[in-house]
C-alpha cells in the first residue's frame, strides 16, 4: 500500500533555514554572509496609509498631459505642509497656486491628478533569530542559517517573538494556573500543558512574557487569544489533552535556550507556525525529507478520539478500507498504543512525527 | 446526433479509455474510465491526499500515488517506473488514451470588487463571485464610501489577485464609472511594478475601450459580456465563464506541480465547480427537469440548480468541512448544531470539535458522537448556502465525505431532508465513489461514456422523497398511499410530524399511488393524489411529513424528537 500521510516536524538538532519576510515590499539591510543578533533588524518597510488626490489638471482647466510640465515638483519628491507645487500665471496674468496639504511625498502624477502620500509607520523586520543570512528574498525579505530543533505547530496568534525557554509543566498534560507566573517568567517563553483560563494570557502579557507554548488550550480561548497583544503557540491542537510526549520531552531538554516563536508574518508557505530552539553546537543533518510513504515500524501522533494526541507505533498497512467503531469505512492502518492495544486507526487521522 | 446513432457510429472505430484526476484541497480522486463488455465503465477509482502544500509542494504526488492504487486495484500499468503516463493505451492493456484533469486545490481568486452601486451592479457582480472560486477582498462604489482616497489606499494595501469592474448600463452614464477606473490604475500601480495584475471588465460595453486605454500600462484587462446591459437584465454566464478560466489559470495554475498535470492534459485544468456544472446540465437534460447538486467539500460548499439549459451555482468559498469549518460559529450558535445531534453535548464540546477539525481538515470522525456531530455542522453548512426559498427538483445528488461515507444510508437523506427542507417528489443519490466531477469532465470530451456509465452504476441511489408542503395535527394522518412492486403490496399511512422509510431495493421498480390529506399538497394542488413510477434505493421510499418549516421540539423533548427521525430513517 502507497500511503502517504501528513507529517509533523519534532527534530532535536537540525541546520535551519528560516524565512523572515516582510508584509510589504520594502529594503533589505543586511548583507548575505552577515551574522545577526535576534533583535537585531534585517529589514525594513514604510508603510503608507493615508492618500490626497488633487485634480490639479481641473483646478488648472489645462489638460492631463500638460500637468507635468506645471508642476513644480516630480513623483517620488518629498514635500512639506505648504510647500507650492504649482506657482503659474493663469488667464489675464492671474497667479495660480497650489500647496501641499500633508508632509509626505509625490506617489504619482497620472491623467491629470497628482497623488501624494503620507508616511504613516516605518516597519522594521527582526531577525528573532542568532544566524547567519544565506539569501536575499527580493526586496521583502532574508533566509537565514541556524542550528537547532525545529516543533512545527499546531496553530498560533499572528504575534512573534523571542526569549529564553522557560518550562513551566512538570508533566505534559499539567494544567497550567495564572497565579504560577511570576516576575522570574519576564522576558521568558513560557512552555505549559495546557490552560483553560484567559487570566493565564492577561498576566503573561502584563508580567513581560514574550510568548507561550501550550500542548493545548479550549476553543474559545483560542479565539480570544488573538486579541492580545502576546504569541500564543499551540503544538497539539484544541482541547484539553495537553502536550504529545514528543513535543514535550523535546521542550524540556531544551529549558533555558534561546527560543524563537515564528508565525504566519515569517512567510511560511504553509502558514504554519514554527518554534525554533537555537543550538550552540553546529550539525550538517537537514530535515528529513517528509515525503516518503507511510512505512510498517514509523511512529505517528493520532489526531482523533478516542485516541487523541496519543503517540503510536504502525504495525500493518491496510490495502482496502476498513470499518470503524463508528461504523465509517476508512483507508488506514493498525498501530500499536503506548499501552501495547493495537487498534485500526485511518491514515486521514494520524500524523508522522519525523 | 441522437445517443443510439451516436453509438453506432462509435462502435466502428476503437473507443478511447480515460484517466481523470481530480484535485480538491484535502484529497485528490483519480477515476479511470475504460470501455468493458462493450460499454463504458468505471473500472477503478482511488483517493490520495493532495500534495500541493508542505511536506510535498508538488501536486503530483498525490496523483501518483493514487494512479499506483489503480495500478494495484487493475494490474494494469499506466505509469512508467519514472512515472510517465503510459499513454495512449498499448496492446498489452497498458497506459491511457486521454488524461483529464479537474480541480480546486488552490485558494479562491482574492478579488476586488470595483462598481457603481451596491445594490445594482455589485450585487451581480458578488453574485458572479459566488459562483466560482473567487471572494471579494474589498469593495469599491460610490455609494459606499464617496472617500476616494480609502478606496486607494485599499487596493494598494490588498494585493488582490484579481480586480473585477462592473457598473454601468450599455450606453448610460460614462464619467463616474471613468473615474472610478482611474482609481483602480493609480492604486494598482506598485503591485504592477512588481508583477502583471489581471483585470476583468463586465461593465458598459460602450467603455471597454477607454477601460483598456486607462489600464494599459498597468493590467491584462479581460473583456467580458456586462453583467447588467440594463437595469431589468442580469447576464453572469460570460463573466462566471471567465472567472472560472481565471480561476484555472492564476491559481491552479501556480500550484507546486501543476506543469506535469498540463503536459499530460495539454489543456487548463477543469475547475471542479465547472465540471459539476456541466454535469448537472446533463442530469437535467437527461431527467428532462431541475437537478440540485450538493457538494459539501472541505474548502467549499456550493449548491448547483440546474435545468437543461442553466446552471446557477450558490458557493461559499469560506465555508466547508475542513479548514473554513471556523466560520460557521460566525454565523451559527453552537445551540444550532447541537439540535441536529441525538446525544447530549455541550456548547464547549461543539466549539473544540469544530477549531480542531478546522487545523485537521483531512481527519475523519471514528466514534459514534464525532459523527453525528459532524453531520450536525454539515446540516447548518448547507442551510448556509442553500438559497431560500429553494424551488423544486426532481433529482437531488450529493457529494462530500461527510454525506457519502455516513454509518447508514439514512443518515446521508436525513442530513440533506434536515438541511434544505425541500418539497415536492424527487429522487435522490450519493456521488459515494467521488465520480460526478470526472462524468463532468467526460461529457466535454466523451459524452456516451457517461450515459453509459451512469446506467452500469456509478452513483448510489438512496431512493425516492415524497416531501409535501403544509402542516396538520401530529397523529393524524398526512398520506396515504400503496406501493406495489415485485417485492410485495404495502400499504403506506403517515402521521403528520412523521418521517417514514418503506424498504425497497435498489433498482427495484415499485408503482406508487399516494393521497394526501387536503391540507398537504405534493405540487399539484391541496389534496391532490398522484401516481407515480418510483426506483429504490439503499433507503427505500421516503415520505418526509414533518412539515416545512421543520418544527423543532423544545429542549427538553429535542433529543427523544432528534432519536425519532434517526430511528425512523434507519440512520
Amino acid at each position: 500500500m502507497h500511503a502517504i500521510i501528513r507529517t509533523t516536524i519534532v527534530a532535536p538538532l537540525i541546520r535551519l533555514r528560516v524565512r523572515r519576510v516582510l508584509p510589504i515590499a520594502g529594503e533589505v539591510i543586511t548583507g548575505i554572509g552577515q551574522t545577526v543578533t535576534p533583535m537585531q533588524t534585517v529589514a525594513r518597510a514604510t508603510q503608507y496609509t493615508r492618500y490626497r488626490i488633487l485634480p490639479l489638471s481641473d483646478l488648472l482647466q489645462i489638460p492631463p498631459a500638460e500637468l507635468a510640465n506645471a508642476l513644480m515638483v516630480h513623483a517620488g519628491d518629498r514635500v512639506k505642509q505648504g510647500m507650492m507645487l504649482v506657482d503659474k500665471k493663469g488667464f489675464l496674468g492671474r497667479r495660480q497656486q497650489y500647496q501641499s496639504p500633508l508632509d509626505g511625498e509625490v506617489y504619482e502624477i497620472r491623467n491629470g491628478r497628482l497623488i501624494l502620500r503620507q508616511m504613516s509607520e516605518i516597519i522594521e523586520l527582526r531577525a528573532l533569530v542568532a544566524g547567519r543570512v544565506v539569501e536575499h528574498i527580493a526586496s521583502d525579505g532574508v533566509v537565514l542559517e541556524t542550528f537547532g530543533s525545529l516543533i512545527q505547530a499546531a496553530w498560533s496568534t499572528d504575534d512573534e517573538d523571542a526569549g529564553l525557554l522557560k518550562v513551566m509543566a512538570s508533566a505534559p498534560d499539567s494544567l497550567f494556573f495564572p497565579e504560577q507566573i511570576t516576575t522570574e517568567a519576564n522576558s521568558a517563553i513560557l512552555a505549559v500543558g495546557w490552560f483553560d483560563q484567559l487570566k493565564v494570557l492577561e498576566r503573561a502579557r502584563d508580567m513581560g512574557v514574550r510568548g507561550i507554548i501550550t500542548g493545548s488550550l479550549p476553543a474559545h480561548i483560542g479565539r480570544m487569544a488573538s486579541l492580545i497583544d502576546l504569541p500564543v503557540f499551540v503544538t497539539d491542537g484544541i482541547g484539553s489533552q495537553g502536550m504529545s510526549a514528543p513535543v514535550f520531552e523535546l521542550l524540556q531538554a531544551a529549558d533555558g535556550r534561546r527560543t524563537a516563536l515564528l508565525g504566519k508574518k515569517s512567510g511560511v508557505r504553509t502558514d504554519r507556525p514554527q518554534i525554533v530552539i537555537q543550538a550552540d553546537k553546529k550539525t550538517t543533518t537537514d530535515p528529513r525529507s517528509a515525503a516518503e510513504p507511510l512505512a510498517v515500524g514509523q511512529v505517528v501522533r493520532l489526531l482523533r478520539q478516542p485516541y487523541l494526541n496519543q503517540m503510536a507505533t504502525v504495525t500493518h498497512l491496510y490495502n482496502l478500507a476498513q470499518l470503524t467503531a463508528s461504523g465509517v469505512k476508512a483507508h488506514g492502518a493498525d498501530v500499536r498504543l503506548e499501552n501495547g492495544k493495537v487498534v485500526f486507526v485511518p491514515y486521514a487521522n494520524m500524523e508522522a512525527i519525523i | 446526433m441522437t445517443i443510439a446513432e451516436e453509438n453506432k457510429t462509435q462502435e466502428t472505430k476503437t473507443l478511447p479509455s480515460f484517466l481523470i484526476a481530480e484535485c480538491g484541497t484535502i484529497t485528490t480522486t483519480v477515476t479511470l474510465f475504460d470501455v468493458a463488455a462493450g460499454t463504458y465503465r468505471l473500472l477503478a477509482q482511488a483517493t490520495a491526499p493532495t500534495t500541493a502544500v508542505e511536506p510535498w509542494l508538488n501536486i503530483m504526488e498525490g496523483v501518483y500515488a493514487a494512479i499506483r492504487q489503480i495500478e494495484t486495484i487493475t494490474g494494469r500499468s499506466l505509469l512508467t517506473p519514472q512515472r510517465k503516463l503510459i499513454t495512449p493505451a498499448r496492446q498489452n492493456g497498458s497506459g491511457v488514451d486521454q488524461f483529464i484533469a479537474v480541480g480546486s486545490a488552490a485558494a479562491p481568486l482574492a478579488t476586488s470588487l470595483v462598481g457603481l452601486f451596491d445594490e445594482v451592479s455589485l450585487a451581480s457582480g458578488r453574485r458572479a463571485l459566488a459562483s466560482t472560486y473567487a471572494r471579494a477582498t474589498h469593495s469599491l462604489s460610490l455609494n459606499q464610501d464617496p472617500n476616494e482616497e480609502k478606496h486607494l489606499a485599499a487596493l494598494i494595501g490588498e494585493k488582490p489577485d484579481l480586480v473585477f469592474i462592473v457598473g454601468g448600463t450599455d450606453g448610460g452614464a460614462a464619467q463616474r464609472l471613468l473615474r472610478l477606473v482611474e482609481t483602480v490604475s493609480i492604486g494598482i500601480g506598485p503591485m504592477a511594478a512588481r508583477q502583471t495584475v489581471q483585470v476583468l471588465y463586465a461593465g458598459n460595453k460602450m467603455l471597454r475601450e477607454r477601460v483598456r486605454e486607462l489600464l494599459k500600462d498597468r493590467a491584462k484587462v479581460h473583456v467580458a459580456e456586462n453583467v447588467r446591459p440594463d437595469l431589468q437584465t442580469e447576464n453572469l454566464s460570460d463573466a462566471i465563464r471567465l472567472l472560472h478560466e481565471l480561476y484555472s489559470d492564476l491559481k491552479i495554475g501556480s500550484l507546486p506541480g501543476v506543469h506535469t498535470l498540463h503536459e499530460w492534459h495539454q489543456q487548463p485544468v477543469i475547475p471542479t465547480v465547472q465540471a459539476l456544472a456541466t454535469v448537472a446540465r446533463y442530469f437535467a437534460a437527461l431527467h428532462k427537469g431541475r437537478v440540485l447538486i450538493v457538494d459539501l467539500g472541505s474548502s467549499t460548499a456550493s449548491l448547483l440548480l440546474a435545468d437543461a439549459h442553466h446552471v446557477e451555482i450558490f458557493m461559499r468559498n469560506d465555508l466547508g468541512m475542513g479548514a473554513p469549518i471556523i466560520n460557521l460559529l460566525d454565523e451559527v450558535e453552537p445551540a444550532a448544531i447541537a439540535r441536529w445531534v441525538p446525544q447530549p453535548i455541550s456548547d464547549e464540546e461543539i466549539r473544540d470539535y469544530i477549531f480542531h477539525k478546522s487545523l485537521n481538515p483531512q481527519t475523519i470522525p471514528t466514534t459514534e458522537l464525532e459523527s453525528y456531530l459532524e453531520q450536525a455542522i454539515a446540516r447548518e453548512i448547507i442551510r448556509c448556502v442553500a438559497p431560500k426559498p429553494l424551488p423544486p427538483f426532481k433529482v437531488l445528488l450529493a457529494r462530500g465525505q461527510t454525506l457519502t461515507n455516513t454509518p447508514r444510508p439514512g443518515q446521508a437523506i436525513l442530513l440533506l431532508l434536515d438541511a434544505l427542507q425541500p418539497t415536492g417528489i424527487f429522487s435522490a443519490a450519493l456521488d459515494k465513489y467521488g465520480a460526478l466531477p470526472a462524468l463532468g469532465a467526460l461529457a466535454i470530451y466523451q459524452p456516451l461514456a457517461v450515459v453509459q456509465a451512469l446506467e452500469a452504476g456509478v452513483l448510489s441511489d438512496l431512493g425516492w422523497v415524497i416531501a409535501p408542503t403544509g402542516k396538520g395535527q401530529a397523529g393524524q394522518s398526512a398520506l396515504k398511499g400503496s406501493v406495489e412492486s415485485a417485492q410485495g403490496q404495502f400499504d403506506l399511512d403517515v402521521e403528520h410530524g412523521r418521517i417514514d422509510a418503506t424498504i425497497l431495493d435498489t433498482n427495484q421498480m415499485a408503482e406508487v399511488s399516494l393521497q394526501p390529506d387536503k391540507r398537504l399538497n405534493l405540487g399539484f394542488g391541496a389534496g391532490k393524489g398522484k401516481k407515480l413510477s418510483v426506483r429504490g434505493g439503499a433507503v427505500g421510499l421516503i415520505v418526509d411529513a414533518r412539515g416545512r418549516p421543520l418544527s423543532l421540539a423544545d429542549e427538553d423533548k429535542r433529543l427523544d424528537q432528534v432519536r425519532k427521525w434517526f430511528w425512523d430513517i434507519g440512520g
